[in-house]
């Protein structure tokens, strides 16, 4: 099975948007070229989750951890690519640059990690290895203030499944849900 | 008097578990969300006096007990992976928040290993004390108790009520028998044991374990007054270490502030 974007198709763009901020670090000045690369690596990591979303010839807790994975990295360059194209009215420049630049060393990781693992190959020792790499990203993220907001993280979301979702996560975990 | 609160995986847990999306009235949480907030807003708003504190294991269990769930609740129901993925972020990131306000302590291994063997031993104790409170016992302590508290006249009357607070008291232990003790509850007894031993290297400590467990907070009543604290008591006398539901515990940390 083939991951429809390869490798070098995401981790090039990457290493070109870290230059970039690299340099908007040292001159303190935002560089809006930034924001079509990008929008580069967000769409092919839609197009991957997508991918995922739909797969089925592995398992559903790799297809799932996968789509997660993609997911997330996603919804982190999303708020990234927000943050710089606003920075200057909100006046956020240059704390931008050393944000993103918190931000991206986990995003590369968490790809190429994603990119090491055959999928065939994943058992629960390999998932939680990526589940363990995006809470790093996810970490990252709350940190430098490139975490979703709730409405970025449930813009695709039926909510009634999501509660119905919650409902049956703390069944698992052996509660039940009550009403706020 | 300083005080420290080792917070236990299951208060992180079920401190996370909440969808509060006020666009479409929808604010569902965990069953005991409420108090295990009680105490992570506690310790929040005294971050400077560093009273909760945390170690990896627990940090670690904690983020795995939201991946398990929602891998298991994939199996079980399938369905579209988006609303799955929203909820484990939304409680994972909500359980990175409370973490970010507690103090995560290095533990060495070693002598944690050896502190597990003593809480092993301790909980391996206490199903023997269970196994010997069979009915017949607790019914003859009961019968015991009644006779030098109640008059003749009632004691028949007085026996029953006995019996009722005798099982009621052993509760916590005669539970036991269906819900045996778990590797984990003794992993963070142990971990507790370690801590207060490290702490009182300078200066006594009150050292509490906040859980949301029956197997190491007493057992209460609808009213929330403890009523079979028959192994918190011995893991006090024996560990120096008060087990005790979150919302309890930050009552008694207010207090002791509000002496301070």
């Amino acid at each position: 099975m083939a991951i429809p974007v390869s490798a070098p198709e995401l981790l090039n763009p990457l290493g070109e948007i870290s230059q970039l901020v690299d340099c908007m670090e040292s001159t303190g000045e935002i560089d809006l070229t930034v924001v079509p690369k990008l929008s580069i690596v967000m769409s092919h990591a839609r197009t991957n989750l997508e991918f995922w979303r739909t797969a089925t010839d592995v398992s559903k807790e790799t297809a799932f951890v996968e789509y997660h994975a993609w997911r997330n990295i996603f919804l982190v360059l999303s708020v990234m690519k927000d943050r710089f194209e606003h920075a200057s009215a909100m006046h956020e420049n240059p704390e931008v640059a050393a944000e993103a630049n918190a931000v991206l060393p986990s995003v590369f990781v968490a790809i190429s990690l994603l990119y090491e693992i055959p999928p065939r190959e994943i058992g629960d020792r390999e998932r939680s290895q990526i589940l363990e790499r995006l809470r790093t990203l996810r970490s990252a993220a709350l940190r430098s203030n490139m975490s979703p907001s709730l409405n970025q993280e449930l813009a695709d979301v039926d909510v009634q499944d999501l509660r119905n979702r919650l409902a049956g996560l703390a069944q698992t975990i052996g509660t039940e849900l009550v009403e706020g | 008097m300083k005080a420290k609160v080792l917070v236990d995986t299951n208060v992180l847990v079920a401190s996370s578990v909440r969808a509060l999306i006020s666009e479409f009235k929808v604010d569902v949480k965990h069953l005991f969300f409420d108090i295990s907030m009680t105490l992570i807003s506690l310790i929040r708003e005294h971050v400077d006096k560093r009273i909760g504190v945390v170690t990896a294991r627990i940090e670690t269990e904690a983020h795995n007990v939201l991946e398990r769930a929602v891998l298991d609740e994939l199996k079980k129901a399938g369905g579209d992976y988006t609303s799955l993925s929203a909820v484990l972020n939304i409680c994972s990131d909500r359980l990175r928040r409370h973490l970010q306000d507690m103090t995560r302590e290095p533990v060495e291994q070693d002598r944690v290993d050896q502190w597990f063997m003593k809480t092993s031993a301790f909980f391996a104790l206490q199903k023997q004390r269970m196994e010997l409170m069979d009915l017949k016992t607790i019914r003859s302590v009961a019968r015991e108790k009644a006779r030098f508290s109640v008059s003749k006249r009632f004691r028949e009357i007085g026996e029953q009520i006995r019996m009722g607070e005798e099982v009621g008291s052993y509760y916590q232990l005669t539970r036991l028998r269906y819900r045996p003790v778990k590797t984990n509850d003794m992993w963070i007894l142990a971990e507790a044991a370690y801590l207060k031993q490290y702490y009182e290297k300078e200066a006594y400590v009150k050292f509490y374990l906040a859980s949301n467990d029956q197997h190491l907070s007493p057992v209460l009543d609808d009213e929330g007054q403890a009523i079979s604290t028959k192994i918190t008591d011995e893991i006090e006398k024996e560990f120096g270490i008060r087990c005790d539901w979150p919302d309890r515990v930050s009552a008694e940390f207010e207090k002791s502030l509000a002496e301070d």
